[in-house]
């Protein structure tokens, strides 16, 4: 494919034209996909016309930016769940019905609630171009091998993984239906360009291989991919990785379910993604008041339109991660799309108010690879007593941590330097905590439904 | 056959699509580039073209192919910034379904979302 490439194409880009026009062009081009998208939406989703209707808003009174903040209303996901259980479908927010759909999944129901999902053809071809953006900045290629660590089940997020590797044409490898053992020793046969996987799962791999005495740098992988959780973008982590790999690039991608993996890594780390805007709109909001973040370096509430996800369209769309956005990166990669430094830095929706200090458990993920000595494996668990919220954070050591007093308590300080109020650490033996395949389990809320100020939502 | 399962297709009532004018795009004229904007015009031939195969396909195998080539043309189109439609059946829905699924028979998305203010 890239070989029929005129000379002249800047094959540093996977799309170029987008990939670097400036803000205002760029900007221009989703207020008309926005404009237009309304429009479907009104037409044909009996949700957002009744939205709309409510706020009193028609598509053609959406003509500006200001009339997408302030007029349009957001959609949240209580929005979907509710139309989906009222529905005949058993579906939320449909425009598009039965006959345009190739694939079923639902959400990974973190809140106990599953959003069921359907996409066309189409937009499965699309949701794999998402990925493309940035597996060629990394430097994949046609005919590059990609091995998936994965059983493919109901989470949308691994397969528009597996068709980005089909968009972009990876030859691709199912490591699907065998063991952690296995995996590595398929890896080192195949030896695969790139080995997809949650950050999680890549750590306990090289785990594995370490008790194993394989060495994982023997197989030649070039890129690690993955996302679904915090991890690789965080420095400890992809510095682990990359020793025990060997591995010359790490590639992060963030999704949220309802609109796929829409940030990327680009060539040039600088701590977060890029988001993929041939795809979405992305901005952010202040939780409580909804208006723009406008001061550079502000956090606010993710707030996104897709121009993947027809079937049910996801318009002004809270996804209740918070973030920082960065309108003009200039990092050096030539991407002028918007870039997320930390991505994911906590929930909007999945705060815990301990001592009187607001805590997000992301910002508590995020702190506690910081600490040498700690793997990546952890636990938050919440709990609720004389009518205080408890955090304890449970970590696991690395591998050949003696003193597991003095890592908590080396935790425990890291944590209220950061936070500002002292929680809880255990930290147990290296290989104590479960591993999981798929996006892992580590917030376990023992309050009572009724205590939770919030819970947690959907997350990367 | 894919025409059938899609709904709201046809393959006998395509007309040929109009070359894009300075009223498509986001409304920056050449938009992304001379460049740019020419490919994506030629794109929207190539769609057209297809569709007529398409109409004409002597197999269900064919005209399954033909289809499929769509979406990824569609995806092309997507790179060079086209917003006019946002997907393949935009461009397929016949007039006569258009007009049962909205309020206006324009054939312009946004203009005809504009007259139902």
């Amino acid at each position: 494919m890239a070989g029929a490439l005129a000379h002249t194409v800047d094959q540093r880009f996977w799309n170029r034209a987008t990939q670097t026009a400036d803000r205002e062009r760029l900007d221009a081009l989703h207020l008309a996909r926005i404009r237009h998208l309304v429009g479907w939406a009104y037409d044909n989703s009996p949700l957002h016309r009744r939205i709309y209707n409510a706020a009193g808003v028609k598509p053609a009174d959406i003509r500006t930016w200001d009339d997408y903040h302030h007029r349009l209303p957001f959609t949240d996901k209580p929005d979907y769940v509710r139309d989906q259980e009222s529905s005949e479908s058993g579906f939320g927010g449909l425009a598009l019905g039965p006959e345009h759909w190739q694939q079923y999944f639902h959400t990974t129901g973190t809140t106990g609630r599953f959003l069921h999902e359907a996409f066309s053809q189409f937009e499965m071809h699309k949701a794999g171009t998402q990925l493309c953006y940035g597996l060629w900045g990394q430097g994949a290629r046609p005919r590059d091998s990609i091995y998936f660590c994965f059983d493919f089940g109901m989470w949308v997020g691994l397969w528009t993984y597996y068709w980005g590797a089909r968009n972009l044409g990876l030859t691709i490898v199912s490591g699907g239906g065998a063991t952690g053992e296995q995996r590595v020793r398929h890896i080192l046969e195949r030896r695969p360009a790139i080995v997809c996987g949650t950050p999680t799962y890549l750590l306990h791999l090289a785990e594995i291989a370490e008790r194993e005495g394989l060495d994982l740098r023997r197989a030649g992988v070039r890129i690690l991919a993955g996302g679904g959780e915090a991890g690789l973008s965080v420095p400890r982590i992809r510095e682990r990785l990359t020793e025990a790999w060997g591995a010359e690039r790490i590639h992060d991608a963030y999704g949220i379910g309802e609109a796929l993996f829409i940030g990327q890594s680009c060539d040039v780390w600088a701590g977060g993604v890029h988001a993929i805007e041939d795809v979405c709109h992305s901005y952010s909001v202040d939780p409580d008041s909804g208006e723009p973040v406008t001061d550079a370096g502000g956090v606010g509430e993710h707030v996104i339109t897709s121009y993947t996800h027809l079937v049910q369209p996801f318009i002004k769309y809270r996804t209740h991660d918070l973030v920082r956005i960065d309108d003009r990166p200039d990092h050096g990669c030539g991407w002028t799309w918007k870039h997320f430094p930390g991505v994911v830095l906590g929930r909007s929706d999945f705060m815990v108010t301990i001592r009187g200090v607001n805590v997000y458990p992301t910002a508590v993920e995020n702190l506690i690879s910081e600490v040498p000595g700690l793997t990546h494996h952890y636990e938050l668990h919440l709990s609720r007593r004389d009518g205080m919220d408890r955090m304890l954070v449970r970590a696991e050591a690395a591998a050949g941590v003696g003193d597991l007093s003095d890592l908590a308590a080396r935790l425990s300080a890291h944590l209220r330097n950061n936070l500002g109020v002292r929680l809880e650490t255990e930290v147990v033996h290296a290989g104590t905590l479960p591993r999981y395949e798929l996006k892992t389990r580590r917030i376990f809320d023992a309050r009572e439904p009724g205590a939770r100020a919030a819970t947690p939502a959907e997350g990367r | 056959m894919a025409g059938v399962a899609q709904g709201t297709r046809t393959r006998t009532d395509l007309d040929p699509l109009p070359p894009p004018g300075p009223g498509t795009g986001p409304g920056l004229g050449p938009g992304l580039g001379v460049d740019v904007e020419r490919q994506r015009a030629r794109l929207l031939a190539l769609h057209a073209h297809l569709a007529r195969e398409r109409e004409a396909a002597l197999s269900p195998a064919i005209e399954r192919a033909l289809e499929t080539a769509q979406m990824y043309l569609f995806l092309a189109l997507g790179y060079t910034g086209h917003t006019d439609e946002l997907f393949p059946d935009e461009l397929q829905v016949p007039d006569e379904l258009r007009g049962a699924q909205a309020a206006s028979p324009s054939t312009d998305a946004t203009e005809a979302r504009e007259s139902r203010s």
